[in-house]
C-alpha cells in the first residue's frame, strides 16, 4: 500500500488544505517515504490484539450538564470578522 | 544558576524579595536572550505586580507555597487568561486566550510568577524549534546547536540560567528530548496526573503538561503543585496526589531495573551509550540492580505514534478554520476558499505534512490498514511495559539517540526527524511518567542524558532514582559557559 496524487488530492480536499503545485511533489516524496517506514507494522502479529485508543483503561470523568459562566470569551477580540454579535464568514448559498 | 529550592530558602529568609528576584530575571533575559530566543512574549509587567503581592503575603508572616515567588517560563501553547497564545504558529499570531489552563492556574495559586511565553515547534510538532513559524530557540551550550523541541524554548531559557522553572508539553518526548540536548532534568507526569484544559490540543490521548527544571528535587516541588484533578479535564484522574518530596531522599538499594536492549543498541550513538552505562554504574553502586531485558514492541513505535499522533492532531486541529481564531486568508470568494487558504496559508510545512498524514490514516480505504493496527500495536506496546513492571521498578535507557545537533541538519528529512523520539515515544503510548536527568557530555561538549520510566502513577519511584543520582554525580551543577553573551 502507498501513498500517490490522488491520496495525497484527497487528503488535501478532506482536511481543507490549500498547497501549492510544488508542494505536492515534495510531499508526496516525503509522505511516501513515511508511509514505507510503517510498514514495519506489516510483520507484526495482530489479528487478535484488541486496539487502544488511550494509555489507560481509566474512566472519563464527565461533569454535570449545566451552563457555567465562563466569563468573557474574548470572541469578539479574536474573530477575524465580527459582526452583529456574530462571526462573519463569506455568503454560503449563491 | 540558582535553584528553584535554593532562591526560595532565600526568599523565606528575606534576603531577597520575589520583587527584586523578578527583576533581575528580566535583567538577565534582556541581556541574553538576543542570543538564546527562549521567549515569544514576556510577561513583565504582570509579573512585578505578582511579586508585589507574594512579597506583601510574605510581609504579613502567611504561609506560602514552597514554590512561591520563582519565576517560570511557560510554552505557548499553555494558556494564561488575557496573555498571547501563538503555539509559535502564525495561524494564532494574535490570538489573546480568555482562558487559564488548569496547570498555569495551579502555578499562579502556589504565587510562581510566569515571565513569559516559551518559543517552540509549531503546535508542538517538532524536535528543534525549526517549526516555529517566528524563529529558533538556540541552545546555550552551543548556539549552533538546536535546543531540542517541541518544548525547547523551556529547555534553552532553563539551561542559560534564565529561570529555574519551566513547563512544557510532552506528546512523544516534547519535555525529555529538549531536557537531554540542553542538560536539564524534563519530566512527564503520568497521563491524567496533570491538567489538559488550557493545554491548546496537539494529539489529545498522548499529550501531558511536565516541568523543566536544574534537579529533580525543583521537579518534585513543581509536580507537587501542577499535579491533580481538574473536572474540565474528562481525562484527569480524580486520585489523591502524594508529596513528590517526601519520598526524594529515600535510598535505592534494592531496586531493580530493567534496561531494554532495543535501546542499547546500534540506533543509538556511542557516546551516548557510554555515558548512560557510567550512570548504570553510579546507580547500581546506591545497591540496585539491573538486567538487560528484550522490548520487541520497540521496533514498532515510531510507526505507531507517526500515525496516532498526526491522526489525532488532523481532527484537533481542524478548528483552525478562518472563523474564530484572529487569522483569516485575504482574497477570498467562498466559504471553501475561507477553510483551504486559511488552513494552507496559516499552518507551517510540518504541520501540513502531519494533517495530511493523519487524514490519510484516518480515511476510508486506509483506517483498518493504519489506524486501528496502530491502535493493536499500542496495545503491545503497553502490555510489553506491563510485563517489564511485573519485575522491575523502573527501566533505564538513554533519553535520545544523539546529542543535539546543528539548525538544518535534519530538516530535509522528516523520519530522520522523527528517530529522535524513538526512546521517548513509549511512555506517552502507555501513560508512563518518564524523565530525563542529565548524565554527562559528548565529545564536542554537548550535553547527553539518560531517561527513569515508571509504572503508571509512581511518578515517586522515578523522582526518588533520578534524586538520588543527583546527589551522588554534579552534571546538574554545570553550567553552559555563554561566553557569547
Amino acid at each position: 500500500m502507498s501513498l500517490e496524487m490522488p491520496d495525497l488530492e484527497k487528503a488535501l480536499r478532506l482536511s481543507h488544505l490549500e498547497i501549492s503545485e510544488a508542494d505536492k511533489l515534495l510531499y508526496l516524496g516525503q509522505l511516501h517515504s513515511i508511509i514505507e517506514y510503517m510498514k514495519v507494522l506489516e510483520a507484526m502479529d495482530l489479528d487478535k490484539v484488541e486496539p487502544s485508543a488511550y494509555a489507560h483503561d481509566q474512566q472519563q470523568y464527565l461533569r454535570e450538564d449545566v451552563v457555567e459562566d465562563q466569563g468573557d470569551l474574548l470572541l469578539e477580540k479574536n474573530a477575524p470578522d465580527w459582526q452583529d454579535g456574530s462571526f462573519s464568514v463569506p455568503k454560503i448559498l449563491g | 544558576m540558582k535553584t528553584a529550592v535554593q532562591l526560595s530558602k532565600e526568599l523565606r529568609a528575606r534576603e531577597i524579595t520575589a520583587t527584586s528576584l523578578i527583576e533581575s530575571t528580566y535583567k538577565n533575559i534582556e541581556s541574553t536572550d538576543d542570543k538564546i530566543n527562549a521567549y515569544m512574549t514576556l510577561l513583565k509587567e504582570r509579573a512585578l505586580e505578582q511579586a508585589a503581592q507574594v512579597d506583601k503575603q510574605f510581609d504579613k508572616g502567611n504561609e506560602l507555597s514552597p514554590l512561591a515567588g520563582i519565576p517560570i517560563a511557560i510554552k505557548d501553547n499553555i494558556c494564561i487568561k488575557d496573555t498571547r497564545t501563538t503555539c509559535s504558529s502564525k495561524m494564532l499570531e494574535n490570538y489573546i486566550s480568555p482562558i487559564t489552563s488548569g496547570a498555569a492556574q495551579r502555578c499562579l495559586d502556589a504565587g510562581i510568577i510566569p515571565v513569559g511565553k516559551a518559543n517552540m515547534d509549531e503546535f508542538a510538532m517538532g524536535s528543534s524549534t525549526e517549526n516555529s513559524a517566528y524563529f529558533t530557540s538556540k541552545n546555550p551550550w552551543d548556539l549552533d546547536y538546536t535546543p531540542g523541541g517541541s518544548s525547547g524554548g523551556s529547555a534553552a531559557t532553563v539551561a542559560a540560567g534564565q529561570v529555574p522553572l519551566a513547563l512544557g508539553s510532552d506528546t512523544g518526548g516534547s519535555v525529555r528530548q529538549p531536557a537531554s540536548f540542553c542538560g536539564v532534568v524534563g519530566a512527564k507526569p503520568s497521563y491524567g496526573r496533570v491538567s489538559r484544559y488550557g493545554l491548546v490540543a496537539f494529539a489529545s490521548s498522548l499529550d501531558q503538561i511536565g516541568p523543566v527544571t536544574r534537579t529533580v528535587e525543583d521537579t518534585a516541588h513543581l509536580l507537587n503543585v501542577i499535579c491533580g484533578h481538574d473536572k474540565r479535564d474528562a481525562t484527569s484522574l480524580d486520585l489523591e496526589v502524594p508529596d513528590f518530596t517526601a519520598t526524594l531522599n529515600q535510598d535505592i538499594k534494592g531496586l531493580k531495573f530493567a534496561i531494554p536492549n532495543e535501546l542499547m543498541s546500534d540506533i543509538i550513538s556511542d557516546d551516548i551509550k557510554e555515558k548512560v552505562m557510567d550512570a548504570l554504574e553510579v546507580i547500581k553502586a546506591q545497591g540496585a540492580t539491573f538486567d538487560f531485558v528484550s522490548m520487541d514492541s520497540l521496533k514498532a513505535s515510531i510507526a505507531t505514534y507517526y500515525i496516532l499522533a498526526p491522526a489525532e492532531a488532523s481532527a484537533n486541529l481542524s478548528r483552525f478554520d478562518g472563523v474564530r481564531y484572529t487569522n483569516r486568508a485575504d482574497d477570498i470568494s467562498n466559504l471553501k476558499d475561507m477553510y483551504t487558504k486559511t488552513r494552507g496559508e496559516g499552518f507551517g510545512a510540518e504541520v501540513k505534512r502531519r494533517i495530511i498524514l493523519g487524514t490519510y490514516v484516518l480515511s476510508s480505504g486506509y483506517y483498518d490498514a493504519f489506524y486501528l493496527k496502530a491502535q493493536k500495536a499500542r496495545t503491545l506496546i503497553k502490555n510489553d511495559f506491563n510485563k517489564i513492571f511485573d519485575k522491575y521498578d523502573a527501566i533505564l535507557s538513554p533519553t535520545t539517540p544523539t546529542t543535539s545537533f546543528k539548525f538544518g541538519e535534519k530538516d530535509k528529512d522528516p523520519i530522520k526527524l522523527y528517530m529522535c523520539d524513538i526512546a521517548t515515544i513509549p511512555a506517552n503510548m502507555a501513560g508512563l511518567p518518564g524523565m530525563n536527568v542529565p548524565c554527562g557530555f559528548s565529545n564536542n561538549g554537548m550535553p547527553i542524558g539518560f531517561q527513569i520510566v515508571t509504572k503508571a502513577l509512581d511518578e515517586a519511584t522515578m523522582l526518588r532514582i533520578g534524586h538520588r543520582y543527583q546527589q551522588v554525580t554534579d552534571f546538574h551543577l554545570k553550567n553552559p559557559e555563554m561566553n557569547y553573551v
